[in-house]
């Protein structure tokens, strides 16, 4: 019994050791490691291969930086966009996320951090190489001008890989039908091999249309005939001089009743992709993305209109050999379209498979930062674009042979616009666009009609939408300004991306306070078109 | 058997501090500014507290920050920065409360004021014009009355010919450039007057300071289009050779090669 308080004692310190022990000791992560700081990044890049490369630069970073271990978490397309809000919501976010179509400026704003003032930087993973010391926007075959956001003057995602399309063909089912080895070379041929296909399926009574279409791959052809068709026109509207089309300057010329989807370019556009889409399968905008590839795949469609993305997965899948090919758009010297075509257009890269953001709500920023220097290098994309076959987006990495076809076009005329910009004029022709596909030939007419009906309306929307973020982005950003100088005046010096943030701040102040003077000036006109 | 109860809540304390965040106690103080600066206005609106000038003008910025914006807010901050500005208008936290009291009234108020903003931005510039927010103020003063959609062209034309004069003394490299940038968008777009948005944009170059290579590519970009169409191809070629030396990615090279008096060999 008189040891009793002795025992106690030592209980006592032995439970305060083990306290100050838990207190002071580093992070657990989920899987045990200690002493580790650890990042995850998230994407819904599930096709072959894509994983296991990440895993093997993930595994690369972290022999490189023993204190750091990398998650990577996929997470199927189809659930994507709602889970990264969700976790944008809730606070819960990885460190890295793949940025997709759907997401709003005010998702960039409020849950990314800009990559604004490291772009100017070298990309430290790249200073053994012939790219070294340049900046790091530099070392990406498109200057970073596919994941430039121009809502927000700012660059809120780097892409891995870049993206871009091209037509497919079923080199067999080509031959057997067409009696042709190589595929269409340009616009015209496009259509009578179109035409042949049609009629050869109808007399072997085999049911084969020349395309396969979906409303994910139809767009990837349509979408560009159209940009096509209005290249020349849409010098009309860059009032700045910046070189390419501004597409509220467009809204605000249709709404003040400048030009109309009937005038000579846009109905040639629109004409290029009606006697196009008549080649696809019936009621291709209703289908999705596996209704296509199904039809391509089983030998039901000639050809199909695709992403370099899908291209492993199309040629694994497919058990016919598989051609690809550049898009079949007119040039300028076509008899009836040339004169509205300037020639071939830049091809950005990255779409709406977009690239990577940091997060704002990162608890390791820095590291996460390095992590993506480290997979944007020449060396990993090297690896990357080796075990995946995906398009390199760096400077002095090669395709691999089979993708050369798809490296993009980095410098050319600009493209014009098409019916798709945005989240209102897209949603319309959604609705849409199947009239254009009517078979009598008023279906053009009576498409351009109805559409034009709506077509202002959702132009203005699709200019005050924009307009109210912008404004709250400048209010917030008001702010954020005054903190920084209030911070520099205390540590006696600026930073570089708080000069930027000024110097974009100015610019989208005067973009807004000019889309309002428009907005003003068409809320007093008496146009019909309002 | 008091030792033993002793134990038994030592070891529950102990306990219970091993669910106790680890980081928790390594955490820095936060000062507003840095929460601010990260749009975290519920936190900076926790560490702005007592009456000193840097507090309430801190205040009322998160005030002006905080979700769901609500005219309280606005009125509240306003009247924060009101009485700053009155009480001390020269000092650092007087002329801050007085431009974001312009600030209010142009951009943040539910009902926008230009007006008001306007003297709060002249009163800002002639009480203290070196100041970096009069400076700032300047360029958005420009901006705010330039785009007023009851203005004749012919007066645009006169304001803007008074504020170009005013922006070149303005001593900050940075708002010189911005205040040309500002005039030369509205001679382009508004006014439809080439010549005079091209001097303008040659000045902002001038200044040397952009802080973004897309605003240097693009004002380059403009230059190089507006020189050609008046006629100075010299001008043109010699903005088109610094645009391909400089920007080796930018997706325009193929179009600025065009304005080359003597076209660049095939790479």
């Amino acid at each position: 019994m008189k040891c009793g308080p002795l025992v106690a004692l030592a209980l006592l310190l032995a439970v305060f050791v083990a306290s100050a022990w838990r207190l002071a000791r580093p992070h657990r992560t989920a899987s045990g490691d200690e002493a580790r700081v650890v990042i995850r990044f998230a994407h819904s890049y599930l096709e072959a291969g894509v994983r296991e490369a990440f895993d093997e630069l993930a595994r690369d970073y972290e022999r490189l930086h023993p204190g750091v271990r990398v998650e990577q978490l996929a997470v199927p397309e189809r659930v994507y966009l709602n889970w990264i809000i969700t976790q944008f919501v809730g606070g819960t976010a990885p460190d890295l996320v793949q940025v997709v179509r759907g997401l709003y400026t005010d998702h960039y704003t409020r849950y990314l951090s800009s990559f604004g003032d490291q772009v100017d930087l070298p990309n430290p993973y790249n200073d053994d190489t012939a790219i070294a010391g340049g900046a790091w926007r530099d070392s990406f075959l498109d200057g970073m001008a596919g994941t430039y956001n121009e809502d927000l003057q700012d660059y809120y995602t780097v892409s891995v890989f870049p993206n871009t399309n091209r037509f497919f063909y079923n080199r067999d089912l080509l031959r057997e039908l067409t009696g042709r080895d190589v595929p269409p070379s340009n616009y015209d041929e496009f259509l009578a091999v179109c035409v042949r296909i049609r009629e050869r399926a109808t007399e072997l009574s085999r049911p084969v249309v020349a395309v396969a279409g979906s409303r994910q791959h139809a767009p990837f052809l349509l979408d560009e005939l159209f940009r096509c068709g209005t290249q020349r026109f849409g010098h009309r509207f860059d009032p700045r001089r910046l070189g390419q089309p501004d597409l509220e300057a467009a809204y605000f010329a249709y709404l003040a009743g400048d030009w109309q989807l009937t005038d000579a370019a846009p109905l040639a556009a629109l004409r290029m992709v009606r006697e196009t889409g008549l080649h696809f399968q019936t009621g291709f905008t209703q289908l999705g993305r596996e209704d296509a590839l199904f039809a391509f795949i089983q030998g039901r469609a000639v050809m199909l209109t695709a992403s370099s993305f899908e291209a492993h997965g199309i040629t694994t899948l497919a058990e016919f050999p598989v051609g690809v090919a550049a898009l079949p758009l007119p040039t300028p010297d076509h008899p009836i379209y040339g004169r509205f075509i300037a020639g071939p257009a830049w091809e950005k890269g990255a779409n709406a498979t977009g690239g990577f953001g940091l997060t704002q709500a990162s608890a390791h920023p820095k590291v996460a930062q390095d992590f993506l220097y480290f997979i944007t290098s020449q060396q990993a994309n090297r690896r990357f674009v080796a075990r995946t076959g995906l398009l390199p987006a760096i400077v002095g990495v090669e395709p691999t042979p089979a993708m050369a076809v798809f490296a993009p076009r980095v410098t050319g005329e600009s493209p014009g616009f098409d019916l798709r910009s945005n989240v209102e004029v897209r949603r319309l022709t959604d609705i849409h666009l199947g009239e254009l596909f009517g078979p009598d030939n008023a279906a053009l007419e009576r498409f351009a009609a109805r559409y034009a009906a709506e077509y202002g309306e959702a132009m203005r929307a699709s200019l005050v939408r924009p307009q109210r973020l912008r404004l709250r982005n400048l209010m917030r950003n008001d702010l954020a300004l005054e903190a920084a100088r209030q911070i520099a005046m205390v540590h006696g010096a600026s930073r570089r991306q708080d000069a930027a943030l000024v110097e974009a701040q100015n610019e989208q102040e005067l973009i807004a306070a000019h889309n309002a003077w428009r907005l003003a000036k068409l809320a007093n006109s008496r146009n019909p078109a309002l | 058997m008091c030792a033993l109860l002793i134990s038994h809540l030592t070891i529950l304390c102990a306990a219970l501090s091993f669910f106790a965040p680890a980081t928790a106690s390594a955490a820095p103080p936060p000062s507003g500014w840095n929460e601010l600066l990260v749009y975290e206005f519920a936190t900076a609106g926790e560490t702005f507290v007592g009456d000193a000038p840097n507090a309430r003008l801190g205040q009322a910025l998160t005030l002006l920050g905080t979700q769901p914006k609500t005219a309280g807010n606005i009125a509240r901050a306003e009247d924060l920065l009101r009485a700053l500005a009155a009480e001390s208008p020269r000092s650092d936290p007087g002329l801050t409360a007085r431009y974001f009291l312009a600030r209010i009234a142009q951009l943040h108020a539910f009902t926008p004021d230009p007006d008001r903003a306007v003297e709060h931005y002249e009163t800002l510039i002639a009480l203290a014009p070196d100041h970096p927010l009069a400076q700032l103020g300047t360029v958005k003063l420009i901006v705010l009355q330039l785009h007023d959609p009851a203005l004749t062209t012919a007066l645009r034309r006169e304001q803007s010919d008074s504020f170009a004069a005013r922006a070149m003394i303005l001593p900050d490299p940075a708002a010189r450039r911005d205040a040309a940038l500002a005039l030369a968008d509205v001679a382009l777009r508004l006014d439809e007057d080439p010549r005079r948005a091209l001097v303008l944009l040659q000045r902002a170059d001038a200044e040397a300071c952009f802080a973004r290579e897309a605003t240097q590519a693009n004002v380059w970009f403009q230059i190089m289009t507006l020189a050609h169409e008046l006629g100075d191809n010299t001008l043109a070629d010699a903005t088109a050779r610094r645009f391909l030396d400089r920007f080796l990615r930018d997706p325009r090279r193929m179009l600025v090669g065009r304005y080359l008096l003597v076209p660049a060999p095939s790479p």
